[in-house]
């Protein structure tokens, strides 16, 4: 009885054992995904998405402008040049290019509170609307810039770009609200106190980690500016003018939570740009496939003839167990100690600089133990009787290896170059030191280079966007997988 | 009284200071079935591995006195590659290589001679007739030889010997992995392929000795653990009126 029990108890800890395994991995691959394809930020703006007041104008942008919405102060600031590339609005590297109808010239004066001469002169080019729906070429080269803005009269049915909207409205409040209060000041709202602030469900600031003064919802900006712990919600355009007539008012900031497609197509397929800050990563995914394709035609012939030495060859000895003992202890050597090495061999006393080649030896150097470890045993394992079938057909030591020991070990062989493929995808460390920093194609073996899993390192390290570092790794894990499943499929044919 | 093929004169073998064959002499007739037989460990495998040097592929062992093929002496006077082709293996496990059917048969014969592929279809057909595996397997020859029976993957290395045309078929307890009917065909063959091959088998299966070979040496091992022949004749003079008593209680099933 007490056996069966016990059987039991085992099986279960080993079942929720298992279980704990793949749902780790599947929480981590499904989270490693979700980030890799969409990105959720939050920002924190001046205006609320809350109201969107009517406006009689619309605001269009390229496809590829990562912009579907723009507050007021920004798309203030883009008309007055303060703003001159979308870099800082949706992390597109590209000076804007705006197009303003010129029948919206004055209203727009009016409500961005801009005199007619504040329009940034070099940037924005005033068309007629007609002018620019009938010009097909401008509209075609818009469309194809990334950082285009149109705005043209409401319904105007510019296809091909997008509708881009408008938040305006600012909550406006008394400048106690906002005072340090028992070194506490209130934080930014989220868009549902922004909603139960409008339906007075909010009573006291306190609530919202304010001061302890009553919630007072008012009529007129004089009242906000004069009376504590009052608010009112307001057009934007409205609150610009009081701040422009020095009215002491201030408003709250919120929230705003961007929610958008992450890894894009756009992002695969165009080059790097400033340093691997903007623009896409194709010639990163180019580098990586060329560094580990160079590793792998250095590493697997020096190593799978260091197995065959080992195996076939070496006699049984002092040497072969120092041999051996010092592949093991090669394998278990961190990377970035390889990459040191690189450093000084390579780059410095080789003299061949930051570049691909210091980078493929490094990584060649540091997966030589994986592809001859696991070349060893395939090649040990091949059965005996095999060899001795062969030698017994007249065939020599090096034809029989060649004819007979190799193939039947083939299967062995991949799973050791995929192992050391996966490990040379997914180098950094003794990259860092060797193969330079360059974004660009590499143009020969001599050229500064950057891969994956290196860019992923720098564009933390350098401060550059999570979403960016996200993507890039859901790429190398793509493409991790697609270089596994490659080898298996060429290994089957083989095979057969 | 055929010539002979193998002269084997005071043949001492060591496994590193272990002597496992102690002064063998032995004549082996062309186009004829000789048999080996012994208890276990009595050293009649090596024996039969000396004659194509396949020992060395072990590197311990070392080997003295002579042994003679059609008058020359194996270790001196042939070429080693010479010799295996001449002098071919049938081991106790089938041992097809992992490749197709057509790969294994033409694997031997491409070691020596660039063959045109049609060319090559005739060698790999002929031997599969020979070891009369062809009706078999003809519309399979692009599978892999793993997937036949245990039985026709031996027949399937008789016929891989085979394609090579040699002199010899050493067969090191050909039939002791297979079943009853498999035995029987390969039994069959050897008396087929006497006609034009010389065959020398190592067995346990004292029925089998007696069915099938003309010829049959009886080995021991001494008390140092020596492998030495014991005597050596015709099969029906060993079996029905053996010189020696050791023989004789070995056949009758005394020990053994």
């Amino acid at each position: 009885m007490d056996r069966k029990k016990s059987n039991r108890i085992a099986l279960t800890l080993i079942q929720s054992l298992s279980v704990l395994t793949i749902l780790i991995l599947a929480l981590m691959l499904s989270y490693l995904i979700y980030r890799g394809l969409y990105s959720n930020k939050l920002i924190e703006r001046e205006v609320s998405d809350y109201v969107n007041y009517d406006l009689p104008f619309e605001v269009y942008s390229s496809k590829n402008s990562n912009v579907d919405e723009l507050d007021y102060f920004t798309l203030r600031k883009i008309v007055q040049g303060k703003i001159y590339s979308l870099r800082k609005v949706s992390n597109v590297n590209r000076d804007i290019k705006l197009y303003i109808d010129p029948s919206l010239i004055k209203f727009l004066s009016s409500y961005l509170n801009l005199e007619i001469s504040e329009f940034e002169d070099d940037n924005v080019n005033i068309l007629t609307a007609n002018n620019l729906i009938n010009d097909k070429s401008l509209l075609k080269e818009l469309k194809r810039y990334e950082a285009s803005i149109i705005i043209s009269e409401k319904n105007s049915n510019i296809k091909g770009f997008n509708s881009v909207e408008i938040s305006d409205m600012v909550i406006s409040v008394n400048k106690d609200v906002k005072a340090l209060y028992d070194n506490k000041r209130i934080g930014n709202l989220k868009n549902e106190e922004v909603e139960s602030l409008i339906n007075d469900s909010i009573k006291n600031w306190s609530e919202l980690n304010g001061p302890n003064l009553d919630v007072k919802k008012v009529d007129s900006l004089d009242e906000v500016a004069k009376i504590s712990g009052a608010f009112m919600p307001i057009q934007a355009s409205l609150y610009q003018k009081a701040i422009n007539a020095q009215k002491q008012i201030q408003s709250l900031q919120v929230f705003h939570e961007v929610s958008t497609q992450n890894l894009k197509l756009n992002y695969l397929l165009s080059e790097s740009e400033d340093e691997g800050k903007y623009g896409g990563i194709l010639s990163i995914i180019f580098n990586t496939l060329v560094m580990v394709f160079l590793t792998i035609i250095i590493a697997t012939p020096i190593s799978v003839a260091g197995a065959i030495y080992l195996v076939q060859y070496a006699k049984k000895g002092k040497l072969t167990s120092l041999i051996k003992t010092g592949i093991d202890l090669l394998a278990a050597v961190p990377s970035i100690i390889f990459g040191l090495f690189g450093l000084l061999i390579f780059v410095q006393l080789m003299g061949l600089g930051f570049s691909l080649i210091s980078g493929v030896l490094t990584v060649s150097i540091m997966i030589l133990p994986t592809i001859l470890r696991t070349s060893e045993e395939a090649i040990r394992s091949v059965s005996p009787s095999l060899i001795e079938a062969s030698r017994g057909l007249g065939a020599t030591k090096i034809e029989t290896i060649f004819k007979v020991v190799l193939p039947s070990a083939s299967r062995g062989i991949t799973t050791g170059i995929i192992l050391a493929i996966g490990r040379a995808l997914g180098e950094t460390a003794a990259l860092i030191f060797t193969i330079g920093s360059s974004t660009s194609f590499v143009s020969g073996l001599k050229s500064s280079s950057r891969v994956l899993a290196q860019h992923i390192y720098l564009i933390i390290i350098e401060g550059g966007s999570i979403d960016d570092a996200f993507a890039s790794a859901l790429v190398l894990i793509i493409l991790v997988l697609l270089v596994n499943s490659i080898t298996k499929i060429i290994m089957k044919k083989e095979i057969k | 009284m055929n010539e002979s093929l193998f002269k084997v004169n005071d043949l001492d073998l060591w496994y590193g200071d272990h002597q496992a064959l102690n002064k063998i002499n032995m004549e082996i007739e062309k186009n004829s079935i000789t048999a080996f037989i012994g208890p276990s460990g009595c050293g009649k495998s090596t024996f039969l591995r000396v004659l194509d040097r396949m020992n060395d592929l072990i590197d311990s062992v070392t080997i003295k006195g002579n042994v003679f093929f059609e008058g020359k002496n194996i270790y001196n006077d042939m070429d080693i590659l010479e010799l295996r082709r001449r002098v071919g293996m049938v081991f106790q496990k089938p041992n097809p290589f992992p490749m197709t059917i057509f790969d294994n048969i033409s694997y031997g014969p491409k070691l020596y001679k660039k063959y045109k592929k049609s060319e090559l279809y005739d060698v790999v057909e002929k031997s599969l007739k020979q070891a009369a595996l062809w009706e078999e397997v003809k519309d399979r020859l692009h599978t892999s030889a793993l997937g036949l029976s245990g039985g026709q993957q031996q027949r399937l290395c008789l016929a891989r010997t085979l394609a090579v045309n040699p002199d010899v078929i050493l067969m090191d307890e050909p039939t002791s992995a297979l079943d009853p009917i498999s035995t029987t065909k390969i039994e069959e063959l050897m008396i087929e392929l006497k006609k034009e091959y010389t065959i020398i088998i190592v067995t346990h299966n004292m029925q089998q000795a007696s069915r099938v070979s003309e010829a049959t040496s009886f080995f021991l091992i001494d008390d140092n653990r020596r492998g030495y022949l014991v005597e050596s004749g015709e099969t029906s003079e060993i079996f029905l009126n053996p010189k020696d008593k050791r023989t004789e209680d070995y056949i009758s099933g005394k020990f053994g």
